[in-house]
């Protein structure tokens, strides 16, 4: 395929829809267990803490001009070593998509549809996906532009309608947790939401037009991105009460489902899911992207599309395998994700890092 | 059975898809990783289908990490 | 500008010799060669008189009756050779040619003729020939007659208040017509013949300094890889040039209108016309080009921006106004308000269809009636129109098989599919709504969305020469936002579409060639 290259407004808009994610969804319920009604104080220091995150990626993204991740896997670390992480790493990317997908059939069913398996939600997610990718990055870029503004629209209205209902004082008293599980919770936020951008790494730089801004294009996308959650989160506390949001599986969607202006305008949470299946579609899509480039960038073949389908398939039986039900994938998300992520999002940045300089003092 | 039918109609649609493609233009490696991947899929859907128990390799990974992660819990909480 | 300028280079090799040959220079041998290639049709006209001082010189002046203008014939050519011809003439010098073509035929366009391809195409323009015993070549004069249906009002694109006047069949009057419309020096028209058999003229217009060189060179590139038998109309260029195949979108905007025609040309557009069809093709087209009207431009702004943001609706209800009905009904109950809900309910109590069953059954019935209506006589329209009113709307839902709100609904979606000024689109949408219709009465409001996404990745995919199809959406240009969906007031119009054409961008510039080095 020919090379692709997309803007960095179009990488901006990508990069804020990925950090959302899921997190739109869950992040309300998974923190707020703990820190209840300061929930929204750990999101705010979460995304100030991606930034450093970010930082991090934009360095090895510096380091790696031209090159996506899993190239300069090999490229900085050796043909075997790198050859082996980067199989791991696609491996990350593709249970990651997995998840994701498994993730969108459960909430479509339980919420929206029961009677619906899932697996169909899955196949018809994965057939939109699958195009997508056929069609390449700069086509979904391109999507992802024009979906960029009925998101902030629904967003918006969302805020508006949602606010009538709000109760100051749910979220008194103001910093009544203790430390220790703040902290935790600002790292497993962080884990959700920017760690993940590793991904990025995959299109950044090597398909982005022009590099300077693309950084600063990066950190816009992830303060929207932070924006967007830190409000979901404190209305969800403001709307709901930190007891309630805690335990519901979708705080977001049961305040969606508040909604009622004027006795007309109710019950259209469907509406406010365009919201989050937007997310979790390009976050999806950038997995699965990643996984495929990777794994056909490690066997060195060309062009990726022809793998697109079979790992299509291979991906909805993945995602039906991965979690049994909904418990095991919250409590993976809620114990398992922050060291397993880490690995990939810090250590092996830190680790590109320190090799690519070391290996440059090597050869002065 | 007849999802297991539905399974392998898909996988010879997707093969006629793309094989055309492949073996005009010799793309021998591409022609293996596809079959093998589609060979893979195929199985797996086809063990779903049919209430195969699967290994589920999140566990293995939650068996890697779950030091680490009661180690964070512990000092976190 | 001489429109039978000599195209060989754009015919194939597959001419067989024999046309290729040159004119021999017996006359009797010429003309018997003549009469058994075209096989003695009787409309060819062959007539031989002898001119010059003795009537010595022999001469043949031929030409296809109801093509050639024979008033033309008779008064410049006939007259002219037979009566006011010198009679000095010295009959066998070598430049009889020259001295006919100067001083003798008080026509205005006269060429050389050296083989029998080109003889035979002037003939069968209407042009006259003329071939002299004892000479290797002969004379075309153009005797084009005229004779073509009056301009007259769009049958497919009107507006309330502007031009009124429409292409016709011929491709001289439209050049005529555009010309009209843009008076500038640069705006250049090249010629190709195109179609084997029905060797149809097609013209190219486009006003250099402003048009995109590479997009002319490619149009001109992707005109000449065309090998076909025929072309009849526009729509047969089209789809041989357009970008892909596969796609339900036009990547090809088409016009009746000069004044469409024109605006289109001044952005930086190219024009491609073809001899026999008032549809004019417009490369490259985006997809705003094909939901805005040329009287947006002839309003103000305010009112034109209002009706277009109506316009966008409506398409958007055309297309997914019966999904949503199905999806709603289906499966999100719980979004419509309680009354209305119980008035759908008892609507439909009677219906042994589900409501997806229903839609179909009453978008297909329209679909029929809608082809049938095209195709009927003009005695016949209205009184079938009226029939299937009464038959769908009312006798159906007194029937009991369609519900009346899917009635409300169908008749929407297809009024609302009519708002689109370009006509193919609206049969595309028209067509994407089934797929949707299926998505939403199995998914519900997520098989909407899903549908929707895989709208929005095709069309983002599609290229029309080279230009991605959703600017100035994606790629964002905000420049151009101003005449995107609002439409902004004329002084704020500036710049022209950036994408289109890069040299030329800002508007009231005069186009040169030194613009193209910027």
């Amino acid at each position: 395929m020919d090379k692709q290259m997309i803007s960095v407004r179009q990488l901006t808009i990508i990069v804020m829809f990925f950090s959302i994610g899921t997190a739109i969804l869950i992040v309300p319920a998974s923190i707020s267990q703990e820190i209840k009604q300061d929930a929204w104080i750990a999101t705010f220091l979460g995304v100030i803490l991606s930034l450093l995150v970010v930082k991090l990626f934009i360095i090895v993204g510096n380091i790696t001009t031209n090159l996506t991740l899993v190239e300069a896997f090999e490229n900085i670390l050796g043909k075997y070593v790198g050859k082996l992480i980067s199989i791991a790493f696609v491996l990350f990317t593709f249970f990651a998509a997995g998840e994701l997908l498994y993730y969108l059939g459960d909430f479509m069913q339980s919420a929206v549809m029961p009677e619906t398996p899932i697996v169909a939600f899955g196949i018809m997610f994965m057939l939109v996906i699958c195009y997508g990718v056929y069609l390449g990055i700069e086509t979904f870029a391109r999507s992802a532009e024009i979906l960029f503004p009925i998101f902030v629209l629904i967003f918006v209205l969302f805020v508006i309608f949602i606010s009538p209902q709000i109760d100051i004082k749910n979220i008194q008293p103001i910093l009544e947790s203790r430390t220790k599980p703040l902290i935790h919770s600002i790292l497993l936020f962080t884990s959700i939401f920017s760690f993940p951008l590793v991904v990025m790494l995959m299109i950044f730089p090597a398909s982005v037009n022009i590099h300077k801004s693309a950084s600063k294009g990066i950190y816009i996308g992830i303060i929207a991105g932070g924006i967007v959650l830190v409000s979901m989160i404190t209305l969800a506390i403001l709307v709901l009460g930190a007891p309630n949001a805690s335990q519901m599986s979708y705080p977001s969607y049961a305040m969606a489902q508040r909604i009622s202006i004027g006795n007309i305008l109710e019950r259209i949470e469907i509406i406010m899911a365009f919201l989050w299946i937007t997310t979790i579609y390009i976050r999806t899509f950038m997995y699965f992207y990643a996984s495929v480039l990777g794994l056909s960038q490690i066997l060195k073949i060309k062009d990726y599309r022809p793998l697109v389908l079979p790992m299509g398939m291979i991906l909805i039986a993945i995602s039906l395998i991965v979690h049994p039900n909904i418990i095991h994938s919250n409590t993976f998300n809620n114990e398992i994700w922050l060291p397993y992520s880490s690995v990939f999002a810090i250590l092996l940045p830190l680790l590109l890092v320190v090799v690519a300089k070391f290996r440059k003092i090597k050869s002065e | 059975m007849l999802p297991t039918i539905g399974i392998l109609v898909i996988s010879t649609a997707i093969s006629l898809f793309e094989m055309p493609n492949l073996l005009k233009n010799n793309k021998t490696k591409e022609l293996w990783v596809f079959i093998i991947l589609l060979l893979i899929g195929t199985s797996l859907s086809i063990a779903l289908c049919l209430k195969v128990n699967l290994p589920n390799p999140l566990d293995w990974i939650t068996f890697i990490f779950k030091p680490f992660s009661d180690f964070i819990m512990t000092t976190l909480k | 500008m001489s429109f039978s300028e000599k195209n060989t280079t754009n015919s194939p090799d597959s001419e067989n010799k024999d046309s290729q040959k040159l004119i021999l220079t017996r006359l009797s041998e010429n003309i018997k060669k003549i009469k058994e290639v075209l096989g003695n049709s009787t409309d060819i006209i062959i007539r031989e008189v002898g001119i010059g001082k003795s009537k010595k010189q022999r001469i043949a002046i031929i030409y296809t009756d109801g093509l050639a203008d024979k008033t033309a014939i008779t008064d410049f050519i006939m007259e002219s050779l037979m009566l006011d011809l010198d009679a000095t003439l010295d009959t066998h010098s070598e430049d009889v040619i020259q001295y006919l073509k100067d001083f003798c035929l008080t026509v205005g366009d006269v060429n050389d003729i050296a083989d029998f391809q080109t003889l035979f195409r002037s003939i069968l323009n209407g042009e006259t020939v003329i071939l002299l015993d004892g000479q290797p070549k002969g004379i075309s004069a153009s005797t084009k007659s005229a004779k073509d249906r009056a301009v007259s009002q769009p049958t497919t694109e009107s507006v309330v208040k502007g031009p009124q006047e429409s292409f016709t069949e011929t491709l001289r009057t439209n050049t005529a017509l555009i010309r009209r419309k843009i008076k500038s020096p640069n705006l250049w028209l090249k010629s190709r013949v195109i179609g084997k058999v029905t060797q149809t003229d097609v013209a190219v217009m486009y006003i250099n300094g402003i048009a995109n060189d590479k997009i002319v060179k490619e149009v001109f590139t992707r005109l000449d890889r065309i090998d076909i038998d025929g072309i009849l109309e526009s729509g047969y260029i089209e789809e041989l040039i357009q970008d892909s195949k596969y796609t339900l979108f036009p990547t090809v905007y088409n016009s009746e209108r000069p004044d469409v025609i024109a605006a289109e040309l001044l952005e930086g557009k190219i024009a491609i016309l073809v001899d026999g069809t008032p549809f004019v093709l417009i490369v490259p087209a985006i997809l705003t080009s094909f939901l805005q009207s040329a009287e947006d431009y002839y309003q103000r702004s305010i009112v034109s921006s209002l009706i277009r943001i109506l316009r966008l609706g409506g398409i958007s209800a055309a297309l997914i106004a019966p999904s949503l009905f199905i999806a709603i009904t289906t499966f999100h109950q719980e979004m419509l308000p309680t009354p209305m809900l119980i008035s759908i309910a008892s609507q439909r109590e009677g219906v042994p269809f589900p409501a997806f069953v229903e839609a179909i059954i009453m978008e297909v019935a329209f679909e029929i009636l809608r082809e049938a209506g095209l195709r009927m006589p003009r005695t016949i329209g209205p009184a079938v129109s009226i029939v299937g009113t009464l038959v769908i709307g009312q006798a159906a839902v007194e029937a009991g098989v369609v519900s009346a709100v899917m009635v409300i609904i169908v008749s929407i979606t297809a009024i609302c599919s009519f708002l689109f000024p370009a006509y193919e689109m609206s049969s595309t949408i028209r067509v994407l709504r089934f797929p949707l219709m299926v998505l939403s009465a199995a998914f519900g409001l997520f098989g909407v969305f899903m549908g929707t996404m895989a709208i929005i990745l095709h069309l983002c995919s599609l290229r029309s020469f080279g230009v991605p199809y959703m600017t100035p959406f994606a790629p964002l240009v905000p420049e151009d936002q101003k005449d995107a969906i609002l439409l902004f007031p004329r002084s704020s119009l500036l710049t022209r579409p950036r994408l289109i054409n890069q040299i030329n961008t800002k508007r009231g510039s005069n186009p040169s060639k030194n613009d193209a080095n910027n």
